[in-house]
């Protein structure tokens, strides 16, 4: 039996927060999916606002609206390239019971427009949480480039007004942008491509973005991108498994989480040390973490080595050695 | 924090002026102070332990302070004067650092004795509207970026529970390769707590198992077994792994090497040498080969090139001997295996060795009458 508008409306109210306990642990289960398929993306989730569910309802005018709000939870999951959209559509489906894929990306007969290219998969959120008529909670995946995703975000914040179509002048702006973003994407996928045939320059682009995401569970505070580059090509001669170093290098962060973190209190981003006088400089970057592994786990001479070979100054790795109470 | 002025020779020393309360110093003083001893310890702490016959006060005063019966200005007093009253008249005046630290997530207590440097600050300014530096003299600075004069001592309250106190003392002025006498014995009433005799015994047995159960390349493994024998043999009175591993190691190896010494409890930081339990196995090398033959040679042999090992890159190895032969003659014992001395067990594991070269080792003095097995031969 459908509900009233009023009656979905106070059961959303009473529901919504086993909603957004499902659609944050479902979060975190994708992004460690993701993580162990090596999807690079950043994914976010929420429950829907009470406000924007009592608006959705009037403004759709839906005759069961309990049932027909189907994004009472959602998911986006934000890839950096379309190459990437493929591996994270076949985790999430792995990952999850999944009740419908739409997929506007390659819609046969539609080659000669240019829309949002929408990958949205509804599926059912872990924790097997119920509603009170006891059908699994759902939520709504939106999967999505970062071009696609700003495109997106900023055509619903700046440009699209709920309850009215935009102007024809500003539709046509739309649409002219969205090839731009397929544009976009495109180059940065063939860019990718041409990089994965340069090993040792894929290699540290890889190394660096695997430590910035074990790095940002410590800290959000910015680092130089150029410095970490310069110290990564170094670092990722000492790794033999760049494959497996995902999984080592988080496991180091776990075991040793509270000495990462009074380190980074001690010498990091917001230490004195750091900030008047500019000494460990390195507890302020993400390859920190690469140092201290390394000189946890039985390669500091070879660390020792890849340094002085590449020509580094002495005092940045010195400092980081003494930071974590190992002589160099 | 204390000063500790210099003994006067011959004269009754005068009362020390003692800090009254706890010395002030904001969080870039500590996480320096931090880094740098971690830096130390790490690199020179030798293990102590204490030595009831040594008669010092810094044991009962560190319990004391670990137990909770004395506070930390209190027992940094008693230490002081116990500092004072240890040293000779040729160790220079200083202060004594005394802090409350945590080892391994356990209150400690660290002690330092440091000495004044000098040194020499500049700064940018503008004279008379000029740019230039104004550049000024100190004489009172501490722990500067190399500084080596200061020793440290720590004591943890692992330590305590011990029947007798442990710790760690650390030297940077001898280079790490012993503690100052007067601070070990006399101040904290310690000793080393490791055997020298036993802890060279344990890096030599370590190396040799290291050697023959690593690698197939009979190069490397002669290579190396003649770096270790060279390394005991030199007249060093240390023995220092850290530089034994980047002297004579491939960079490959030293990494597991250095893992190995720690899975067999053998410090990488240097410690007195003494070969009274090797010594009889420090003159020749042994070559044993799959055939059977097996070869006795006198290190001298092996430096000068008249014994040659050469890996054949098949698993098979050729033992060349370029000498005179003086005798040859029958020995049916002469291809039994060097029996170690004061050892309940044999140095290397046979069952892990690596096929071809079976091995290589020094050979002990009793051994040393029966010279080779075979001239030349092939395995």
């Amino acid at each position: 039996m459908s509900l009233s508008v009023e009656e979905a409306f106070q059961r959303y109210q009473r529901e919504r927060p086993r909603i957004e306990e499902a659609v944050e642990a479902t979060k975190t289960h994708l992004e460690e999916h993701l993580a162990r398929r090596r999807v690079t993306c950043q994914v976010t989730a929420r429950a829907k606002e009470v406000s924007s569910f009592q608006t959705k309802v009037y403004r759709k005018n839906y005759t069961d609206p309990w049932k027909q709000i189907t994004d009472k939870a959602g998911v986006r999951v934000v890839v950096p390239h379309g190459g990437l959209l493929d591996p994270a559509l076949d985790e999430i489906k792995r990952c999850l019971d999944v009740v419908e894929v739409q997929d506007d990306r390659h819609t046969p007969g539609h080659e000669d427009r240019l829309r949002y290219p929408r990958l949205h998969i509804q599926a059912i959120m872990v924790g097997n949480e119920a509603d009170p008529d006891g059908t699994p909670y759902e939520c709504e995946i939106q999967l999505r480039t970062e071009a696609v995703d700003l495109w997106s975000r900023m055509s619903h914040k700046l440009l699209y007004k709920p309850g009215a179509a935009p102007p024809a002048d500003v539709s046509r702006s739309l649409y002219r942008l969205i090839a731009l973003v397929e544009l976009f994407d495109l180059e940065v996928e063939r860019g990718v491509e041409a990089m994965a045939q340069h090993p040792e320059l894929a290699r540290s682009n890889q190394l660096l973005d695997v430590v910035e995401q074990v790095y940002r569970t410590f800290t959000d505070h910015p680092f130089s991108t150029e410095l970490s580059y310069n110290v990564i090509d170094v670092l990722s001669r000492t790794i033999d498994d760049p494959d497996g170093y995902r999984e080592h290098l988080t496991q180091f962060a776990e075991r040793f989480r509270d000495r990462i973190e009074r380190a980074y209190t001690d010498y990091g981003p917001n230490s004195a040390h750091f900030l008047r006088h500019g000494r460990y400089l390195l507890a302020s970057q993400p390859e920190s973490l690469i140092i201290f592994e390394r000189l946890s786990n039985n390669a500091r001479y070879r660390l020792r080595s890849a340094w002085d070979t590449g020509e580094l100054p002495d005092n940045m790795l010195t400092d980081m050695a003494q930071v974590w109470g190992v002589a160099l | 924090m204390h000063e500790v002025p210099q003994r006067a020779k011959d004269e009754e020393s005068l009362p020390l002026k003692l800090s009254e309360t706890v010395c002030r110093f904001d969080d870039d003083v500590r996480t320096a102070l931090q880094s740098k001893l971690r830096d130390v310890l790490d690199r020179l702490g030798r293990e102590v332990v204490e030595d009831p016959e040594l008669k010092s006060p810094l044991p009962d005063a560190v319990r004391a302070f670990l137990s909770g019966e004395q506070d930390l200005v209190q027992v940094s007093g008693e230490l002081a004067h116990a500092l004072r009253d240890s040293q000779t008249g040729k160790s220079p005046a200083g202060l004594l650092l005394v802090a409350a630290a945590r080892l391994d997530g356990h209150p400690a207590l660290l002690m330092v004795k440091l000495e004044q440097e000098t040194g020499m600050q500049a700064n940018g300014i503008l004279a008379d509207g000029l740019r230039t530096f104004d550049m000024q003299y100190f004489a009172n600075l501490l722990f500067t970026e190399k500084s080596k004069v200061y020793k440290v001592a720590l004591f943890s309250e692992e330590g305590v529970t011990e029947p007798r106190l442990q710790g760690w003392a650390a030297d940077p002025q001898t280079s790490g390769k012993d503690v100052a006498r007067f601070f070990l014995e006399k101040f904290l009433g310690c000793r080393h707590q490791n055997d020298p005799r036993e802890l060279t015994r344990r890096f030599h047995d370590t190396a040799m198992d290291w050697v023959n159960t690593r690698f197939a390349s009979s190069d490397v493994r002669v290579d190396y077994v003649m770096a270790v024998m060279v390394e005991l043999q030199s007249a060093a009175p240390t023995l220092d792994p850290n530089a034994f591993i980047q002297t004579h190691l491939q960079e490959a190896h030293r990494d597991d090497f250095a893992g190995f010494l720690a899975e067999n409890d053998v410090p990488i930081r240097a410690f007195d040498k003494n070969t009274d339990l090797i010594g009889n196995r420090m003159e020749k090398v042994r070559v044993d080969l799959s055939n059977g033959a097996f070869l006795v040679a006198p290190l001298e042999a092996v430096r000068d090139g008249s014994v040659t090992v050469e890996d054949l890159g098949d698993g098979r190895t050729t033992v060349t001997v370029t000498a005179t032969l003086d005798k040859a003659s029958s020995g049916a014992a002469a291809g039994r295996r060097p029996k170690p001395v004061n050892r309940a067990e044999d140095p290397v594991s046979r069952a892990e060795m690596i096929p071809g070269l079976e091995g290589v080792l020094p050979v002990p003095a009793q051994a040393m009458q029966t010279n080779m097995g075979t001239e030349q031969s092939s395995a």
